[in-house]
């Protein structure tokens, strides 16, 4: 399972950062002598409405999409941990603090928060970066901080503390590896939501502005067209199928290799 | 949180398949009654609130006004039987119909048609219509069944204004008795009456036995609120809906089918799809490169290959069937041309200018293709995408530098499209959202609204030639619009403008006999 997921990825990988200019074609350059043709060799995933080569925009599309995700998971790794570790290990009342603001966030759906906060700012990669991973760390925080209560009685940590460690010691070199497992595993699984919440964002013209493609703002576009070009929706779909399908095997085979949640 | 959506999207493909087997029993059909869909539910059906085409054609349905258009959009009687023009035409004098009754039976008047009217005027009525009776001096009930209107001074077009919605007769019992609740509840002469009204999922109305004018064939008319336009493809091909407006994507699918060719009706439109551009902004004041950006884009090259030949190419703003003189001559594509005009303008490569679209599909593409276009003359387009209420905000404000819309006849006179849309008296929300200000076309159109009507199109011919050597559209096209009717449907067609289409004609004959000659049809089920 884990090593199926890791292959998919790399091939979407491989095939998303080498592609655009294996596929030979420009992923904005219209076209209008060349609509709406069905697969080809010519144009393995056919063309668009406007003419545009499927695939080298399916690839292109694929660098957003995951550029984004990357990033989300950037900012949802470097808050959730940060919260997680300082609520966790301090307790008292930043702990009640922090957990407030986690708990107020939860209460919202995640979608309506990320949309909100994406109107906030001028379209493009970078908001639909910041409003995914701002609503992201929020449950990742609350797995870390469970975790440092149970690490911060073990054994190991209270050896250190009678050594003599200074807090930042303890926290970053006692805690912080070992809280790292379950913080991975959550993150891998979120991958595949992170996925699916750029194409909603951009399904809903809020992300990546045209021409360029995302694979949410190609469903999004080309949905209507799914029974005179069929091509146009299902390659991208297939694609965001995918790869939030290989996050979440990986997930789950990580979170099997790692021992955890038994 | 994003289990709702896969299972949503499963539902989805559930349903799909259930309505492609056949198997969903239809359950809003009734035998006699024609069944359409709406894209959206009806914001209001009170007259004095009416701004959408989608409301509009269902209150023409419910109610008449003094005169009506008829197919080859002259102005015809309606509740009025004549009407004389003074010699100085600023007095009107209707003689209405005695035989007009509401649905309790009272009979119509000349005083119910002054109450609607001034109805509309009424400041705690919140008309957004008011400007259809601007020019009203003065109305008068003279007796029962004689109505006089007396205007400021003579405009030409003002039988047209007559026939819209805001115009349109109500009850004032009703009126007086529901309150703003009218909108949800209209009653009014129409052929038809609303008898249910389930929000965002369907209107009906049934017919009137006693309509002056002869009762409908139909039975009834069920409109079912169907947002997606998948979904009510699907329902038309399984016969739970009678005609359908043809969604662009899937225009080459019904005109490639044998079996739905024949039964595919099109209407050439009273519109004209432009690209328009801030004529008060630099550089667009200038009209060399107003005339840039026409030759720049190959419209006619886009009309025949995305837009599949929906339409035909426009030359000037107003659509051919209200232009009764020679059109302009159409701006060829001419991108060399298009650069040499820029550099005359002074006008560096590479600059950079917005386009405001809906965030409607086909707008959107053609926005990209618009985009692609100037990018091979060097320039740079951001494309903004906006929801319709905020985008219309933008252009009234005069935001955006340039931005992609079209405009629909109200009334059909070519002076609907030079009035409103470039005289310096409209600018913005009035119509002239490419705030263009020309002292010598105001005169031209003005001169053409004070003339007799068979004398103002001089005067319009000058400001059309005027306007497309100016420049402040791109003119694109005049599109056309298609619907396919199921072979049970007879009699059904699309109307140039949609107050025309009272529902008399058009009727449903009962199912065997669609088989009997020759068509293959299933019973669409319950």
């Amino acid at each position: 399972m884990t090593r199926a997921a890791v292959i998919i990825l790399f091939v979407i990988i491989l095939g998303v950062v080498a592609g655009p200019p294996i596929s030979g074609y420009n992923p904005v350059r219209i076209d209008l002598d060349a609509i709406k043709l069905s697969p080809s060799p010519e144009h393995p995933f056919g063309t668009d409405n406007k003419g545009r080569d499927v695939l080298s925009r399916t690839l292109y599309g694929g660098r957003v999409t995951l550029l984004i995700v990357l990033g989300a998971s950037g900012i949802t790794f470097v808050i959730g941990m940060l919260v997680g570790l300082v609520s966790g290990y301090f307790g008292g009342k930043l702990d009640l603090l922090l957990m407030g603001i986690v708990d107020i966030l939860l209460s919202f759906p995640t979608l309506l928060l990320a949309i909100g906060i994406s109107i906030l700012m001028p379209p493009g990669i970078l908001s639909v970066l910041i409003a995914i991973g701002s609503v992201g760390w929020v449950g990742l925080a609350r797995l870390v901080r469970g975790q440092v209560v149970v690490l911060k009685e073990s054994q190991q940590v209270e050896a250190a503390r009678a050594l003599g460690a200074s807090e930042l010691r303890i926290l970053f070199v006692y805690i912080f590896p070992q809280s790292l497992p379950v913080a991975l595993v959550a993150l891998s699984m979120k991958m595949g939501g992170f996925i699916l919440s750029e194409a909603a964002l951009s399904f809903l013209g809020l992300g990546v502005q045209p021409p360029w493609p995302t694979w949410g703002s190609m469903i999004g576009q080309s949905r209507i067209f799914i029974t005179s070009a069929p091509w146009m929706v299902t390659f991208p779909g297939l694609m965001i199928g995918f790869a939030a399908l290989s996050f979440n095997m990986l997930g789950e085979g990580l979170r099997d290799r790692l021992n955890i949640f038994r | 949180m994003f289990r709702p959506t896969v299972k949503s999207f499963l539902l989805f493909v559930l349903t799909g398949l259930l309505l492609a087997g056949g198997c969903m029993p239809a359950r809003e059909r009734l035998p006699g009654y024609l069944s359409l869909r709406l894209k959206a539910d009806p914001t209001s059906l009170d007259p004095a609130l009416i701004t959408d085409v989608t409301s509009g054609s269902i209150a023409a349905k419910l109610f008449n006004g003094l005169v009506k258009m008829d197919e080859s959009l002259r102005i015809v009687p309606d509740l009025a039987s004549g009407w004389t023009i003074s010699d100085d035409r600023c007095t009107y004098v209707f003689r209405l119909r005695g035989d007009v009754t509401f649905p309790d039976g009272r009979g119509m008047t000349s005083q119910d048609i002054l109450y609607s009217f001034e109805r509309v005027l009424d400041p705690a009525v919140r008309s957004p219509n008011t400007w259809v009776f601007d020019r009203v001096a003065k109305m008068e009930a003279e007796n029962d069944l004689t109505f006089k209107i007396t205007l400021t001074k003579p405009f030409s077009p003002f039988l047209g204004l007559l026939t819209m919605p805001a115009a349109y007769v109500v009850d004032r019992h009703a009126v007086e008795a529901l309150g703003p609740d009218f909108g949800a509840a209209p009653v009014g002469t129409g052929p038809f009456q609303l008898v249910q009204w389930l929000h965002n999922r369907m209107l009906r109305l049934s017919a009137r036995k006693d309509y002056f004018d002869g009762s409908p064939k139909l039975k009834g008319i069920t409109y079912r609120v169907i947002p997606e336009d998948l979904t009510a493809i699907a329902e038309f091909e399984i016969g739970n809906l009678d005609v359908i407006g043809i969604p662009s994507p899937e225009y080459r699918r019904f005109m490639d089918s044998s079996k739905w060719r024949p039964l595919v009706v099109s209407l050439k439109g009273l519109n004209t799809y432009y690209l328009g551009m801030n004529c008060l902004k630099y550089p667009f004041n200038n009209s060399k490169v107003r005339l840039a950006l026409a030759y720049a884009i190959d419209r006619k090259k886009i009309l025949e290959t995305f837009y599949e030949g929906r339409g035909v190419p426009a030359a000037g703003p107003v659509p051919p069937a209200l232009r009764s003189w020679p059109a302009p001559e159409l701006v060829p594509f001419d991108p060399k041309l298009a650069v040499q005009l820029m550099r005359e303008a002074g006008l560096p490569e590479g600059s950079e200018f917005s386009l405001y679209v809906t965030s409607e599909q086909e707008t959107l593409d053609l926005a990209e293709i618009i985009q692609d276009y100037l990018a091979g003359i060097g320039l740079k387009i951001n494309i903004r995408q906006l929801e319709w209420s905020a985008y219309k905000a933008a252009i009234n404000r005069g935001e955006a530098d340039l931005f992609w819309l079209s405009w629909w006849a109200d009334y059909p006179d070519a002076e609907n499209f030079l009035f409103p849309t470039f005289h310096s008296s409209n600018l913005g929300a009035g119509g002239n959202r490419t705030r263009y200000i020309n002292d010598k076309l105001d005169g031209l159109i003005e001169a053409g609204r004070s003339s007799a009507s068979d004398k103002s199109w001089k005067e319009y011919k000058k400001a059309e030639y005027l306007i497309a050597d100016e420049a402040p559209w791109v003119f694109f096209w005049h599109r056309t619009d298609y619907a396919v009717r199921q072979p049970w449907v007879k009699g059904f067609r699309l109307y140039p403008i949609y107050t025309v289409d009272k529902g008399l004609v058009v009727e449903t004959i009962p199912m065997h006999h669609a088989i009997d000659s020759g068509f293959g049809f299933e019973p669409g089920g319950g």
